[in-house]
């Protein structure tokens, strides 16, 4: 058997394209290249779902480890042309005095089809899959899945982009009729070069290169044992038993000037602004599932339903099954059905979107209407008027209906990342324009601030505040003492509404001289080298894995044996505290206390020996749309404080 | 120019309670004023009242009384008919401005002087708070012709008091009782009766009515709630109501989604 090597593409007396002419088909895309990767290849897997399983989606950077260096070196620079424009001889070889470590950036899928079919792009197109032929053969071959994201395959492209090497390793498993069958090739998109043959002729080669089992003008992918064994070699993953699907390998990946570190975050960013619809856990066994690696290091993937700015989408999506509050948009002239539409509102506090998300142009608060058609992948993200309010943010979800599908695919340009009308003509132009004049105007509907007309003092308002102010003369109480020596307190926050401005801050609880000055009022028994705990500054938000949380910052006061309680309520219209919520509701909480790196769970802090000057931090989960009141009790006499709750 | 009612200092008030709970209507029918001797008027602010209004008043009073059986007859199941004739009444005749409609002592003279009869046959064994206008909520004219200024119309000419017999007394009780906050806004209280659901499907009005006044207290604190106008009410205490109303239909048969219903004892 012949050892696997690399064949170069000759041009053919009749002409071909030149890789640089592939590589340009893909343009210059709007949204950076880690960016297009992940919707390129997730589309790729997403079409070759087996169905009745979740597809599983791996982003892994790593290093080739030095184990299997020297097989990399051996078997992938075999018959490798040597030229400057072949650059992968370089890279693994190493510069003189430089480590030859070897990054990589694998895409794997599982719960997929893997590449089956024909391995040679010459025979005929029949009822068979080609998924092969299409990914590591063909270029621009017309769809054949159907309802598939991908219209062009030009998508592919972007793996040898990224890669400085041009090169990409893909290993594969799929299902024959003779049982799950391996594949393993190389795959090198590099740039035209002339190259002198045996004989010192030069001839010009197209820059496309493949290394496998070559054939006398083809080459066949590695198969069977000789596949799972060179895998093995390279250090690829192997596949389990009865698994199929797909790992591509890209080789020494280009992310510019980012590290690894931010690369993977940004890569975990990218999937969940541009996959979510088709992560949402409700979907079931029809759903991505998605994981990010960077050395081994897991790197958490932003969950849509919990993820700040993004679950206003995903409540948005929801409502399109919901019916309620949808909209269907309609083309008047040819009269036609387009698709449905959903909005929703909700109140955020400011923050700043991570950088996958600004650079699909979501640079604050969302005012965005996500587009979707058949495949539920985010084509783009709509700008709609700026809403009044920077916390106010609205999102709105766009799906095409199914039969429309053609229409809006054909729209997309090779980047799917935008409908444009311009490249279609008649009706299909029509029905994309009135789209988005459809979406205007249900935004500016939507949009537009309230209207308060004033129509003049009237009586009756003042006059009931008269009424009030008697009755509240007359009420009697004990007040709202406690026996407690309560060091007041923390303002308040909610997401309703907040900042220094707040009401909730201005006349709350909050009390004289804010928070600083009634640090160390002495309870009624406080013995000295007591400590107490003095609030520091206003309390901040955070975002968690549970939501949004918010976040007290505090300071000891004194030393010694130290037991504080943490309290929340909800302050409502008249200022004062809820007693009694309605059924149901969502109640604020405790979530617990950190102590410079420790943390503790639960609303009471035990310190045996809490020193002055000790920072502490309350962490608090609010509810939304009301405010929020945090207060800290010192406990002075154990039990008879009334810690007992 | 307003009109300005005698005022029955609380010691009188009292004294005068004594005297009559224990009769019955029929008795009391002869034990009627016009006027009291410990008597007294605000010094400005309208006219004072004359002996004959005084008397054209209780004329309208009793007659709508008689018509539900007053004297001997007790009140029975037209209560609420009753007195939603009352608030109307009331309000259209009394020509009281609502400065003057919350000093409590107009309210003790009215019910214990003018109407002792009617007051002890509306409430049999007449509790104090009904009369005294210690809390002009309970009292019973008072809080009849606040219901009325509460949900009456201008903008309806035709049937001003058109909303008055949303709510039954126990429910408007839930309102007034947070008067010092979202009680206090007729816009509010009137958006709140339009949408409020003509046909409660199950029973738990009350609660429902309860739930959605909590939720309100939730957002007043941070909306101003008196400050908007009926038109950008309605929608807002609308999905207050839809989502009350989901809320308790799907408490009853599903669990809460996990993660809505973390509540308490929900920890990191």
């Amino acid at each position: 058997m012949t050892r696997p090597r690399w064949y170069s593409q000759p041009f053919p007396p009749a002409g071909s394209i030149s890789a640089e002419g592939i590589k340009r088909t893909l343009g210059k895309p709007p949204i950076p290249w880690p960016a297009i990767l992940v919707r390129e290849s997730a589309q790729n897997s997403w079409d070759a779902r087996v169905g009745g399983q979740p597809v599983s989606f791996t982003l892994a950077l790593s290093v080739v480890p030095p184990q299997n260096a020297n097989a990399w070196r051996t078997l992938l620079l075999e018959g490798a042309p040597h030229d400057a424009r072949f650059p992968l001889r370089q890279i693994l070889r190493g510069r003189e005095g430089h480590s030859t470590y070897v990054r990589t950036l694998t895409i794997s899928d599982r719960g997929t089809k893997g590449l089956g079919g024909p391995t040679r792009a010459d025979t005929a197109r029949g009822d068979e899959p080609r998924d092969w032929v299409s990914f590591v053969l063909n270029v621009g071959d017309p769809p054949d899945t159907k309802h598939g994201g991908g219209t062009y395959g030009y998508g592919k492209g972007i793996l040898y982009q990224m890669s400085r090497a041009g090169t990409i390793v893909v290993h594969s498993r799929t299902m024959t009729a003779e049982g799950p069958e391996g594949r393993l090739i190389g795959i090198c998109l590099g740039e035209s070069m002339e190259l002198a043959d045996s004989q010192g002729e030069k001839k010009p080669f197209t820059g496309r290169h493949w290394w496998g089992r070559v054939e006398s003008e083809h080459v066949e992918p590695l198969t069977g044992e000789e596949a799972t064994a060179t895998a093995d070699a390279l250090g690829l993953r192997p596949f389990a038993e009865g698994e199929t699907g797909t790992d591509v390998v890209i080789i020494e990946p280009d992310f510019g000037d980012e590290s690894d570190e931010d690369t993977a975050q940004y890569l975990a960013d990218a999937v969940a602004w541009n996959l979510w619809p088709i992560m949402l856990e409700k979907r079931g066994p029809e759903r991505l599932v998605p994981q990010v690696w960077n050395r081994g290091l897991r790197v958490p993937v932003p969950v849509p339903e919990k993820t700040r700015g993004l679950r206003t989408f995903v409540a948005a999506y929801r409502r399109l099954e919901s019916d309620e509050g949808v909209h269907t948009l309609m083309c008047g002239n040819p009269k036609k059905a387009l698709g449905r539409m959903a909005l929703e509102r909700q109140l955020i506090p400011p923050y700043e979107p991570p950088a996958a998300a600004q650079d699909l142009g979501i640079t604050a608060a969302p005012h965005h209407v996500c587009l979707l058609r058949t495949p539920e992948l985010v084509v783009k993200y709509h700008a709609g008027p700026e809403p009044i309010s920077a916390n106010l943010a609205y999102a709105g979800v766009f799906r095409a209906f199914d039969e429309m599908d053609r229409t809006y695919a054909a729209a997309e340009p090779p980047t799917h990342d935008d409908w444009v009308f311009a490249q279609l003509e008649g009706a299909e132009r029509t029905y994309i324009r009135t789209t988005f004049v459809r979406i205007k105007e249900r935004l500016a509907e939507f949009a537009k601030p309230a209207e308060v007309k004033v129509e003049g003092a009237r009586a009756p308002l003042g006059a009931v505040s008269n009424f009030l102010g008697s009755l509240v003369a007359a009420a009697t109480g004990s007040g709202a003492a406690t026996a407690l020596p309560t060091l007041p307190t923390a303002g308040s926050g909610g997401v309703g509404g907040n900042g220094p401005s707040d009401e909730g801050f201005d006349n709350g609880v909050a009390g004289d001289g804010g928070s600083s000055s009634t640090s160390d009022r002495p309870g009624p028994g406080a013995r000295g080298g007591r400590a107490s705990v003095r609030l520091d500054g206003e309390p901040y938000f955070e975002n968690s894995e549970i939501g949004l949380l918010l976040v007290q910052d505090a300071v000891v006061v004194g030393s010694g044996r130290l037991v504080a309680r943490g309290e929340v309520s909800i302050t409502v219209a008249d200022g004062s505290r809820e007693l009694d919520p309605p059924e149901g509701s969502a109640q604020p909480m405790v979530v617990g206390w950190r102590t410079g790196p420790d943390e503790q769970e639960g609303d009471q802090l035990t310190l045996d020996d809490a020193t002055a000057g000790q920072r502490l931090a309350l962490v608090v989960r609010p509810v939304a749309e009301t405010i929020t009141q945090i207060s800290v009790v010192t406990v002075r006499n154990g039990g008879t404080a009334g810690n007992g709750r | 120019m307003s009109t300005l009612y005698p005022r029955l200092p609380a010691s009188a008030a009292n004294e005068r309670y004594a005297e009559i709970k224990d009769r019955s209507p029929a008795e009391l029918v002869k034990d009627t004023d016009s006027t009291h001797l410990a008597q007294y008027f605000a010094p400005t602010g309208g006219t004072r009242v004359t002996a004959e209004r005084l008397a054209r008043l209780r004329e309208l009073i009793v007659d709508l009384a008689e018509k539900k059986g007053f004297p001997h007859e007790p009140l029975g199941r037209s209560v609420h008919e009753f007195d939603t004739a009352l608030a109307r009444t009331l309000h259209t005749d009394m020509d009281l401005v609502p400065a003057e409609a919350s000093v409590r002592p107009i309210w003790a003279f009215l019910a214990l002087v003018l109407l002792p009869d009617v007051s002890v046959w509306r409430f049999p064994r007449l509790p104090g708070d009904r009369v005294l206008a210690t809390d002009i909520t309970r009292h019973v004219f008072g809080r009849l012709w606040w219901r009325a200024e509460l949900l009456h119309e201008e903008t309806r000419p035709d049937d001003p008091y058109h909303l008055l017999d949303v709510f039954p007394e126990r429910n408007f009780d839930q309102i007034l009782a947070r008067r010092r906050s979202i009680g206090g806004s007729p816009e509010l209280i009137r958006a709140l009766a339009k949408e409020w659901p003509k046909n409660w499907p199950d029973t738990g009005e009350t609660e429902a009515l309860q739930d959605v006044l909590k939720y309100l207290m939730r957002r007043g604190a941070f909306q101003d709630l008196f400050g908007m106008p009926e038109s950008l009410l309605r929608p807002e205490v609308s999905r207050t109501i839809l989502e009350v109303r989901h809320g308790r239909t799907r408490d009853g048969s599903t669990p809460m989604p996990e993660g809505e219903r973390v509540g308490r004892h929900a920890r990191l």
